[in-house]
């Protein structure tokens, strides 16, 4: 397994596609902060949310990281890279884990921009703004008082954005049964899509039946998973990422399931 | 005695309730080169993926290397080197890239094998050259750089010399025979280039709908290639009279160019020369002939020659 994961980051290392995506997170992770700042400076109009939204981490990567399964498993089929690592003898199972670990991996690398400009963000003291469609890192930007930053300390601001880092690749999981049973990146992309759009009306539906909300923050996609800021407590952070880690082993499991006997064409 | 190599057991592949494969039985002994030998879906490419682990069989075992059972057959696979359909390429990657990222993936520490292996199949000046921009030819070639990389013992290849020039056959052949005497390599080549794969193999499996019609080796099918001797000339409807009342044969096929294939006298040709000439007969060919493994191949399966 260590081999096939060694193999996969030099593969991924040469992938024009990886890079194309950090730039890409780059920019957006830019515009997301420039206009969270200017909103409430009052240089850019309001309406412009709809905009900083879009170049939002969760937006964002809600895309790219299902195309990133998409290119990446999928892509693997294609080439027949998952076909030569059975026949040389790796178990199913390790091809899926160390797929799995690769996949988080590149998915944490595309969301360092998010990370850099929320923590440079944060270390300047200014407002940051975006009403009320803030989740993810932008509404860690945004929800967070200048004044609690050097209160919580780095460790804190650290530890909430490994754990929003975390949400976000329990949440990309689910591309990985997708990947391997559709192998297919663009019904991958489509599915994946669909699923954070239904995900956010489920959010919405969970506001307003406490035994859906139980069953629905459960997984990475409800709860207060998304809005992790430094105000949330020790138990809470650790909750999301016990909430989220086990979501990952489901679709991890799932997918073994699904892969274990299937044809490999 | 040879060592097994490979071994199945009554092999059974359904798709969909339809027989891919049924009840196949092959030995595969260390040391040589297997042709494997069929028309378009006779079953060939899915025994293939089923020894490599690419597909699960209904029924019937596989035994590879003296082991059977599904973990055992998983460790025995590293001994296996494959080019199933396709070679398992990365198009964005250059030959030497590829190479590496198949040596990282076996876990084989000497990176002088991307170097060897290249030079081996002849892809050294490919330089910075990506995968997508090789000719078919050339993707071939790198496909069996990457099954030979970890040294296999076992080498299986569907269709590897798809794509190759006349030269590249040759080379690919001499390559196969080699890796056969000096490293003992068993090889499981299928092939729709018959006269090819009857310089190559050294034993040849005949499968058609999925079943086995015969294995024998290449001894074996040269004596069952049906010799003859090819006669031409201007008056067959003479010919084949004087066969009948002078030579006093009725071995002989009229071909549909009038010319006859004669089944008989095969080591007199001066006599069946000196006959047809006394009775006025002016031949314009004649010549010791035998069957093709095509023309071996189409008599035993019968019909079309969609091989």
């Amino acid at each position: 397994m260590y081999n096939l994961i060694w193999a996969d980051l030099f593969k991924l290392q040469k992938s024009t596609v990886v890079k194309v995506m950090f730039g890409i997170t780059t920019i957006s992770a830019l515009a997301m902060a420039i206009i969270a700042y200017l909103i409430p400076q009052g240089t850019l109009d309001g309406s412009m949310i709809g905009i900083g939204f879009m170049f939002s981490d969760i937006n964002v990567i809600s895309i790219l990281g299902a195309v990133i399964a998409g290119v990446y498993i999928c892509g693997d089929f294609d080439n027949k890279t998952i076909h030569d690592a059975i026949a040389i003898g790796n178990s199913r199972a390790f091809v899926i884990i160390s797929k799995t670990i690769v996949f988080s991996s590149t998915l944490g690398f595309i969301l360092l921009p998010y990370v850099i400009i929320t923590g440079l963000g944060l270390s300047t003291g200014y407002v940051f703004s975006m009403g009320s469609v803030a989740i993810g890192f932008l509404h860690m930007l945004t929800s967070t008082d200048p004044t609690t930053v050097l209160v919580s300390g780095i460790g804190k601001i650290l530890a909430v954005m490994l754990t929003l880092m975390i949400v976000y690749v329990a949440q990309l999981s689910i591309c990985v049964p997708l990947a391997f049973v559709l192998k297919k990146p663009v019904p991958v992309v489509a599915i994946y899509y669909g699923l954070s759009i239904l995900s956010g009306q489920l959010m919405v539906l969970s506001a307003k039946y406490p035994v859906f909300n139980r069953f629905f923050a459960s997984t990475p996609y409800g709860g207060n998973h998304v809005f992790v800021t430094l105000d949330t407590g020790i138990g809470d952070i650790l909750g999301t990422i016990a909430v989220s880690l086990l979501f990952i082993v489901i679709m991890i499991a799932v997918t073994y399931i699904l892969f274990r006997k299937s044809e490999i064409k | 005695m040879s060592t097994c190599i490979v071994k199945t057991d009554g092999l059974t592949k359904t798709y969909h309730g339809v027989n891919a494969l049924h009840n196949l039985s092959i030995t595969l002994e260390a040391g040589k080169i297997y042709g494997l030998i069929g028309q378009n879906g006779a079953g060939k490419t899915t025994l293939m993926r089923l020894i490599a682990g690419l597909g699960f069989p209904t029924t019937g075992s596989i035994q590879l290397f003296g082991h059977t059972g599904e973990r055992a057959l998983q460790n025995e696979r590293k001994r296996l080197g494959c080019m199933i359909e396709y070679p398992s390429i990365v198009p964005n990657l250059t030959a030497k890239e590829n190479l590496k990222l198949h040596r990282i993936m076996r876990g084989i520490p000497n990176i002088d094998v991307e170097d060897e292996l290249l030079a081996f199949v002849g892809l050294s000046d490919t330089g910075k050259k990506k995968a997508k921009d090789f000719s078919l030819g050339m993707k071939q070639r790198l496909g069996i750089a990457v099954a030979l990389i970890s040294n296999p013992e076992l080498l299986i290849l569907d269709e590897p010399i798809n794509g190759l020039d006349p030269l590249g056959v040759v080379e690919i052949r001499n390559l196969l025979k080699r890796l056969c005497e000096e490293r003992q390599i068993t090889i499981l080549i299928s092939s729709h280039n018959l006269p090819e794969l009857y310089q190559t193999a050294t034993d040849y499996i005949i499968i058609h709908k999925g079943e086995i019609k015969q294995t024998l080796t290449l001894t074996q099918l040269e004596g069952c290639c049906k010799h003859h001797l090819l006669i031409s000339c201007e008056l067959p409807e003479q010919l084949v009279s004087v066969l009948e009342t002078q030579l006093h044969t009725t071995n002989y096929k009229v071909m549909p160019n009038k010319s006859v294939e004669l089944y008989d006298y095969l080591d007199s040709k001066e006599h069946v020369s000196n006959v047809l000439y006394e009775n006025g007969i002016i031949v314009t060919n004649l010549t010791n002939e035998g069957d093709t493994l095509e023309d071996y191949f189409i008599s035993l399966v019968g019909g079309g020659r969609n091989v």
